[in-house]
């Protein structure tokens, strides 16, 4: 098996020849750079999204308890976006944390300091260690929890998590009657018109009930609450849709200059989180499988994208996507989850 | 602009197994299986989905249409696309 390091990349944005269905030009150019606008074009792209979602914010201002929920991950990305809403959009945000039991200390941390320093109300919800470890490892081990697009754009314990958090903001929104929920997702993590979109709730759920059963078998009886939204929580709320918006996806910022912004909050990079992450203990866990099992890096679409839009150095892209994480180094995560490397 | 039907589901076709990375393999996915419910496209699919089809066909997705029956499989979508585009033209 070729090293991350030695696939044929892309010349301009670094994905690998091993990223599903991908296909150069002659000149070894992927095709997402091909048809990527220039700079100019890109920009006035932004703007549209950037107007869209400002509409939409001034259209929900003030009128539920709280104008915005936001997935606060503690990360650099939900910090950002956490204080562009308050700070810019001036928002009255509820910033929501979900410990997953492997957030970096210094990112539990962060997520009160930053908190406070904005001046915003903040909620940390734990589920219980025993399912998220059980839910970890089904998602490890058994085929078909993660829909087969999905690998394309994050691991299978990663995927599992995003699901469960997205499910608990879209719950506190319908409870707290905030039109909004907020995410800190980037380019190449989410489509770019997940900028703003508004999402019906009762279709949602309509189309995730054949789903229902299969949750429970892998994750146990009882886990539907963590991944569904109960017909009568919709039907009390005093609305059937809420409003996603993404705001990194409309603006132009880079990490190094997110960094700079953040820190002035209080936060503090974490040291323990490995190359990817800001937050989470066992995100390198997750992109070491997803490697072993699909042959590229789990952040190589975010990576690329980011590269190919002029938001990262490519130097500093392949290295993000060619230092593929050790088992050896990972066994605490390994044996918190109960997973031994057999089963992987 | 006006499209035929035979090459609209080609495309169609051919973005959604490039994109979502199955087949249609006539036993667990036919032109009629409803790709939402059956997992193979999730919310975030749907998003690119609907990308796919405003830059390819240059219509526009309203909400209401967003995770409707009219978008769920390669037929409806064939058909949504030729109602739509022949919307536009008329």
């Amino acid at each position: 098996m070729k090293k991350a390091s030695e696939l044929q990349r892309c010349i301009r944005c670094t994905i690998p020849e091993t990223f599903p269905n991908i296909s150069f030009n002659e000149k070894g150019l992927c095709e997402y750079c091909q048809e990527t606008p220039d700079s100019k074009d890109l920009e006035s792209e932004r703007n549209q999204l950037q107007a869209l979602m400002e509409a939409e914010i001034e259209k929900s201002r003030g009128k539920g308890e709280y104008d915005c929920i936001v997935a606060y991950s503690g990360g650099k990305d939900s910090t950002y976006t956490l204080m562009h809403l308050t700070k810019h959009y001036n928002l009255n945000c509820l910033a929501v944390t979900i410990d997953n039991d492997f957030m970096s200390s210094q990112a539990v941390k962060n997520c009160y300091i930053v908190t406070e320093a904005l001046g915003v109300d903040f909620l940390m919800f734990k589920p219980a260690p025993s399912f998220m470890m059980n839910m970890y490892k089904t998602s490890i081990t058994t085929g078909g929890v993660q829909n087969q697009a999905a690998i394309k754009r994050v691991s299978s314990v990663c995927n599992s998590c995003i699901n469960l958090i997205n499910n608990y903001m879209i719950k506190l929104a319908l409870l707290h009657e905030a039109p909004i929920v907020a995410g800190g997702y980037i380019g190449g993590q989410v489509p770019k018109n997940a900028s703003m979109l508004n999402m019906n709730l009762i279709q949602r759920e309509q189309l995730k009930k054949p789903l229902l059963e299969k949750y429970n078998s892998l994750f146990g009886q009882g886990s539907s609450k963590f991944f569904f939204i109960k017909d009568s929580l919709i039907s009390n709320a005093n609305r059937n849709s809420v409003t996603i918006i993404n705001p990194m996806l409309t603006l132009s910022i880079g990490e190094e200059d997110i960094i700079t912004a953040i820190k002035d909050l209080g936060w503090i990079k974490p040291q323990d989180t490995g190359r990817n992450s800001s937050n989470c203990l066992l995100n390198d866990l997750g992109v070491a499988i997803h490697y072993k099992k699909h042959k590229f890096h789990a952040y190589e679409f975010e990576v690329a994208e980011q590269v190919r839009y002029g938001l990262m150095d490519r130097e500093l892209g392949l290295k993000k996507v060619t230092e593929i994480p050790d088992f050896s180094e990972l066994t605490d995560q390994m044996d918190k989850v109960g997973l031994a490397l057999s089963e992987i | 602009m006006l499209i035929k039907t035979d090459e609209a589901k080609k495309e169609i076709e051919s973005y959604l197994t490039k994109q979502f990375l199955f087949n249609f393999d006539g036993v667990n996915v036919t032109p009629d299986t409803d790709l939402f419910s059956s997992g193979v496209i999730d919310s975030f699919g749907c998003v690119e989905l609907v990308l796919f089809l405003e830059k390819k066909y240059k219509i526009k997705v309203i909400d209401e249409e967003l995770l409707s029956d009219s978008i769920r499989s390669l037929n409806a979508l064939t058909k949504f696309v030729k109602d739509k585009t022949n919307e536009k033209s008329q």
